[in-house]
């Protein structure tokens, strides 16, 4: 079943009289339970994709649609997990970050049962000893694994992620990706994750998504490694240098890149942007 | 601890240095008075229970001002994120009344409501509304984006969402926004006190303050504004430190 469906969609900033093209024409189809990355060379329009699919942008061109349901504004279905390390409440404990979520997604529970199922989750990211910390007593990548456990506690059927696992070092790094693993099978939910590192996308995704500058894609490749993955053999290097050589022609390192365009474009603009998300 | 021994340190020097200076008798002692002569009247009055009433009625008075002034600036700042018409028209408004010395609408306040608690009271909500709203709004207005989307994508839209986010994210300045309330409030009230002058019985430290000098009791005088000195001092230092600490401080939020 498609549960993800981009239909031609496009995303132009306004700044100043400066038209910035963040996503040009992307058309997408994710099935229920997959595992998508997105790659890219910094500001080819990776966040603006995911925000696009979570709500909080207005699409200038094309549509989205979510197990059917065209995208208008922000959901519990699709929870996001943002780059920002100060997405949790900073007046919360970790464990009340997470009930919160809960409570609101589950109205129908006790407090009771909210935190038995709260410290699961923490229990899940490896997080239990700091359940009645607060934020700004967590390292960065501590603040990332309470953001995942929220953003999981919801049960979405799309969870976004934009670079989770972008501050961590490589053992925690490595351990959060199996932990991930593991989640998404236990749970199926779809994932889209977004990401600068090649051999990540390669051990996570069912596809990869390869943007290249000015918001166009590149290439959808399917990863056909045989879970569980390992960075080791030799297929793998084949498809890391496949990967790396789509992404030199991304637009890497001041290169043109091929997506690069004339700025003139004859495109009906965007609403302007306003305070749209309340 | 050594900042407050610091502290009293430096006020006693200058109480040391006061009472040289009156004694010396450069001015007429009925004018300068010694410390230990504002002593004795503020022991005397204390006594007497005069100081203690008069306390009261202001702080009551305050009271209610303030709270009146601190739900309706709530009130107005969050519906200014729900609806922008009101959001403009509230900046406009602020724009205007809040730079006017709160004490110049007391001519109309009196021709209004008469010379008695009401027009102290609504003088007080006045003083302590613009600074308190412009406040609010600030922090609200500087809410990281981030959670207020987080706040969306978990569902909470309108009222909950300024109530459950908001509003909690922005309270550095909602504290800071009560301690300038509450200094206008204070400074409100003992300023109609004295404008009102003889008018009722009744009167709160203001009035007295004004009493004392129409009896040219100058010692007295003094020790209602040390009073005056040491309530705001228990306020800004006991209250708002508690807030502070059981709050923002807490939470790591109180260095922006
Ligand atoms: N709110 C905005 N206003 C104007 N331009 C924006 C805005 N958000 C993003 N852009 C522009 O859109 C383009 C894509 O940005 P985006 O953040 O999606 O890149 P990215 O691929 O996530 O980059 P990175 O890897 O560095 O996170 C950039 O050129 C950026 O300048
Ligand atoms: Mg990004």
């Amino acid at each position: 079943m498609i549960q993800v469906e981009f239909q031609g969609v496009g995303k132009t900033f306004q700044t100043g009289n400066q038209e910035i093209v963040a996503l040009d024409d992307i058309c997408l189809q994710v099935r229920q339970g997959e595992f998508w990355t997105i790659i890219g060379p910094s500001g080819s329009g990776k966040t603006t994709l995911l925000r696009c699919l979570a709500g909080f942008e207005f699409l200038t061109a094309g549509k989205i649609y979510v197990s059917g349901h065209q995208v208008s504004a922000p959901g519990r279905d699709r929870m996001m997990v943002f780059q920002d390390l100060d997405q949790l409440f900073p007046w919360r404990t970790v464990l009340s970050n997470v009930m919160l979520a809960l409570k609101l997604a589950q109205p129908g529970t006790t407090p009771a049962e909210r935190k038995s199922l709260a410290l699961d989750y923490l229990d899940l990211m490896g997080l239990i000893e700091y359940a009645h910390f607060y934020p700004y007593q967590l390292s960065g990548g501590m603040k990332q694994r309470v953001a995942i456990a929220r953003a999981l506690g919801v049960k979405p059927s799309v969870l976004l992620m934009d670079e989770p696992f972008g501050s961590l070092d490589a053992i925690t790094r490595s351990g959060l990706q199996k932990e991930l693993l593991r989640i998404w099978h236990e749970t199926g939910v779809t994932i889209i994750f977004v990401t600068h590192n090649i051999e990540e996308a390669l051990l996570l995704a069912d596809q990869i998504v390869v943007l290249a500058r000015g918001g166009t894609i590149r290439a959808v490749v399917k990863n056909v490694l045989a879970r569980p993955r390992s960075t080791k053999n030799a297929s793998f290097t084949t498809a890391w240098q496949h990967l790396h050589h789509l992404l030199e022609q991304s637009g890497y390192r001041g290169q043109p890149g091929t997506a690069s365009r004339p700025s003139l474009d004859p495109r009906p603009l965007a609403r302007p942007l306003g305070q749209a998300t309340l | 601890m050594s900042r407050y021994l610091r502290q009293i340190f430096i006020l006693g020097t200058l109480a040391i240095v006061w009472e040289l200076l009156a004694r010396l008798g450069i001015w007429p002692q009925l004018l300068f008075p010694t410390v230990t002569d504002i002593l004795s009247a503020l022991v005397e009055e204390l006594a007497s229970g005069e100081i203690a009433s008069r306390t009261w009625y202001s702080l009551s008075l305050i009271a209610t001002g303030l709270g009146l002034a601190i739900i309706t600036s709530f009130l107005a700042s969050s519906l200014a994120m729900l609806w922008g018409p009101w959001a403009d028209g509230l900046q406009t408004v602020m724009a205007v009344l809040h730079p006017l010395p709160s004490i110049a609408i007391l001519p109309i306040l009196l021709l209004w409501f008469g010379a008695g608690a009401h027009s102290i009271i609504i003088l007080i909500a006045f003083s302590a509304f613009w600074p308190l709203t412009a406040s609010i709004l600030g922090g609200l207005c500087s809410v990281p984006r981030t959670q207020i989307e987080v706040g969306c994508n978990l569902g909470l839209t309108g009222l909950r969402l300024v109530s459950q986010v908001m509003l909690p994210a922005a309270l550095p300045a909602i504290i800071s926004g009560l301690r300038v309330g509450w200094a206008r409030a204070w400074q409100a009230s003992v300023a109609a006190e004295m404008v009102f002058g003889a008018s009722g019985s009744e009167g709160g430290l203001g009035w007295f303050l004004y009493k004392q000098r129409y009896f040219l009791e100058v010692p007295k005088v003094f020790a209602g504004m040390l009073v005056i000195v040491f309530i705001g001092l228990l306020i800004e230092n006991i209250l708002f430190n508690l807030l502070e600490r059981h709050t923002i401080a807490r939470w790591g939020m109180s260095i922006r």
